[in-house]
């Protein structure tokens, strides 16, 4: 099975930090797949979503663009339920 | 004698022996173990024992500290189960042949170096907690029962490199008369612990501060900021004198904090607390300080303890409870105030270029009318037989005041209609933060019974400058005549039209404001509980015909720091009390 990517701006004011972190990695826990993301905007290596300090890592700010991908039965669903969070502001 | 300087993270004076924290040296040798399998099976068993030992450090941080300090074992216990790390240990014991200690140290070490190049205090904090990990499950993979043992022979003041969470809370709290670092800033974790103990705490120190030895006398200056070594006795004496009368003042000033606002001609004020919280110890410390009633709770806690929005009953229990201990008493209850800088995790907010001129406050609330309505009515019912008064925040023109006027008088027809016991004639008031709504007070006060100013947005929005930047901290001063201004001609409009006026900002509560406020006329003194007795000490030693002529003139200067020196020079007596 193919893995399923999506490429998604964060508009967060705390980029990938504090609170939208805890979410993401909170949220990407609740998948089988292995879930890896990585920072476009600043071409970094790519880490698995279930990690918090990989997410730290990634140095997300607001206005950069992370590619989510996802490999797994329930993939698809990951990849749009994280997104959906991304895009959705965390919620705020 | 010599002075060391660092940043005042928490104020205070402590004179006392200095105590240099150790911490384990946890040197470990690098080795290829026989059996990398059974070296990872070491390294998972020692990361069981290091979340138990976490796990007793968060229930000791909730007993003894509280939530807050709890939080950061929580985090840790997160950091200890992260996935990326853990694999990156095992690739490092099982295909490179390092043992536990090595790969733990270099694979951390790896995360901390780049955590510490992005440029976040969030994410420093997270370094800190890391390494605390890190240095836990060293602790346990080399064998040590605990922590290093820090033995204090009497009360000190410690001097570390950094201080940990784990080591705060390790300490025996009697034991510390103060902390000075090398490391951390005002919003640190020593900082946060220093200042909930009220120790005096300095940070940023030179290291030149870690070669005093132990014992050695010295003075910690948790308002200069500074560390002072080899003191001679006059210095001694001089920061003796400074430590004893702030404490007697403090003591004092707590001993009358039950007798009433009066200004030696007769004028009496009064002087409340803002709350937010339902919990008795919270309530609980606004009635010990001698506040008079509640002049801002802050409803935000409600909403912030649930996961969804909460209805109209359960605001009601957590409203009935503070009107029910507070009797009598006022309690002026203001509306929610989410948007700018605040947020919900379940309430969904348009993301907005520039919040603090956004949908916040009062604005917000008229968009989503069942929220309100359940907060209204909750607030209605809890101000049945008690003495509660509603506050909007954020109103800036009078159409908006009675758009909510509007939707009050629907809830209470609701309730009429049901029927449930309510608060027939509630007082309604607005806060004063917006600059247009300060400007047309006079024609808000028709509309309300009171208002009550909030000089921190007041402050804010008349200077354009946002006071979460810390760049502008110096431009955000409410004591700005440009602010004095409008805070003067509020209160004026108030009583033009027969209201109150009340200022809930941290201006109440400033000892060099306080003149200025009582002598512009204002009502009400609304502040932390803390600030209470000091704030009514003060105006019990003030004449309010002395004070009004000095408050004029404070509007004819040019910058706070004139209004500063002139209310200090015109009050010398406002020096005592201060002892600064």
């Amino acid at each position: 099975m193919p893995a399923i990517k999506a490429t998604v701006v964060v508009k967060h004011q705390h980029g990938l930090h504090a609170r939208p972190a805890d979410l993401f990695v909170r949220k990407a826990n609740e998948f089988q797949s292995s879930i890896e993301v990585g920072n476009v905007s600043r071409a970094s290596r790519r880490v698995n979503a279930k990690s918090i300090l990989g997410i730290l890592s990634l140095g997300v700010h607001s206005g950069d663009s992370i590619e989510i991908s996802a490999d797994g039965l329930d993939g698809a669903a990951a990849v749009d339920a994280l997104s959906t969070l991304v895009n959705g502001n965390f919620g705020e | 004698m010599p002075s060391l300087s660092g940043i005042a993270i928490s104020p205070g004076i402590a004179i006392g022996p200095v105590f240099q924290f150790g911490h384990l040296s946890l040197e470990y040798s690098k080795y290829e173990p026989d059996d990398p399998g059974k070296e990872w099976t070491r390294f998972e068993a020692a990361r069981a024992a290091s979340g138990r030992r976490l796990q007793a450090q968060y229930e000791h941080a909730q007993s003894a500290f509280g939530s807050d300090e709890a939080a950061i074992f929580g985090a840790q216990l997160t950091i200890l189960d992260d996935p990326e790390l853990l694999a990156d240990v095992r690739e490092q014991i099982l295909r490179k042949h390092k043992n536990a200690e090595s790969a733990l140290y270099d694979v951390s070490e790896t995360y901390c170096e780049r955590l510490e190049a992005i440029e976040d205090e969030y994410i420093r904090a997270r370094v800190v907690d890391l390494r605390d990990v890190r240095d836990t499950m060293l602790a346990v993979l080399l064998g040590f029962e605990g922590a290093v043992e820090n033995r204090f022979a009497a009360p000190s003041i410690v001097v570390s490199r950094f201080l940990t969470p784990s080591d705060c809370i390790s300490m025996d709290r009697r034991m510390i008369l103060g902390f000075c670092t090398m490391d951390g800033s005002t919003t640190s974790h020593v900082a946060i612990l220093a200042r909930s103990l009220g120790l005096p705490a300095v940070a940023g120190v030179d290291e030149a501060a870690l070669a005093i030895p132990g014992g050695a006398k010295v003075i910690l200056d948790g308002y200069a900021g500074t560390l002072i070594d080899e003191a001679d006795g006059e210095t001694v004496k001089k920061y003796e004198v400074r430590r004893e009368s702030k404490s007697r003042v403090r003591e004092q000033a707590k001993s009358e904090a039950h007798l009433p606002a009066m200004t030696l001609d007769g004028h009496q004020v009064l002087v409340v607390a803002n709350l937010g919280s339902a919990e008795g110890a919270a309530v609980q410390s606004c009635i010990d300080h001698g506040a008079e009633g509640v002049g801002l709770l802050r409803t935000e806690f409600v909403y912030l303890e649930c996961q969804t929005m909460p209805d109209e009953d359960l605001q009601y229990e957590k409203y009935r409870t503070i009107t029910q201990l507070f009797g009598q008493r006022p309690v002026i209850l203001r509306t929610i105030d989410i948007g700018g800088d605040k947020n919900l995790p379940y309430f969904e907010l348009p993301h907005e270029l520039n919040p603090f001129l956004g949908v916040r406050g009062l604005r917000l609330s008229l968009r989503h009318p069942e929220m309100f309505k359940a907060q209204l009515k909750a607030a209605l019912r809890a101000g049945y037989e008690a003495n509660l008064q509603l506050m909007f925040p954020m109103v800036t023109k009078a159409s908006e005041l009675r758009q909510a006027l509007r939707i009050l008088a629907e809830c209470k027809a609701e309730l009429a209609a049901r029927p449930v016991p309510f608060a027939q004639n509630v007082e309604v008031g607005i806060m004063i933060e917006v600059p247009a709504a300060a400007l047309l007070s006079e024609h808000l006060a028709e509309e309300v019974d009171f208002f009550s100013i909030g000089t921190n947005d007041l402050s804010q929005y008349t200077l354009a400058a946002d006071r979460t930047n810390n760049e502008l901290s110096q431009l955000v001063d409410a004591l700005d005549p440009a602010v004095l201004g409008l805070i003067s001609q509020v209160i004026d409009a108030a009583h033009k039209k027969g209201k109150r006026a009340g200022v809930c900002g941290e201006l109440a509560g400033e000892p060099v404001a306080i003149p200025i406020l009582l002598g512009l006329g204002l009502d009400e003194f609304s502040m932390n509980p803390p600030a209470i007795p000091l704030a009514k000490r003060i105006i019990r030693r003030l004449r309010l015909t002395d004070v009004q002529g000095l408050a004029r003139r404070t509007l004819k200067f040019e910058s706070p720091v004139d209004v500063r020196a002139f209310v200090l020079e015109s009050l010398p007596g406002l020096q005592d009390i201060l002892s600064d």
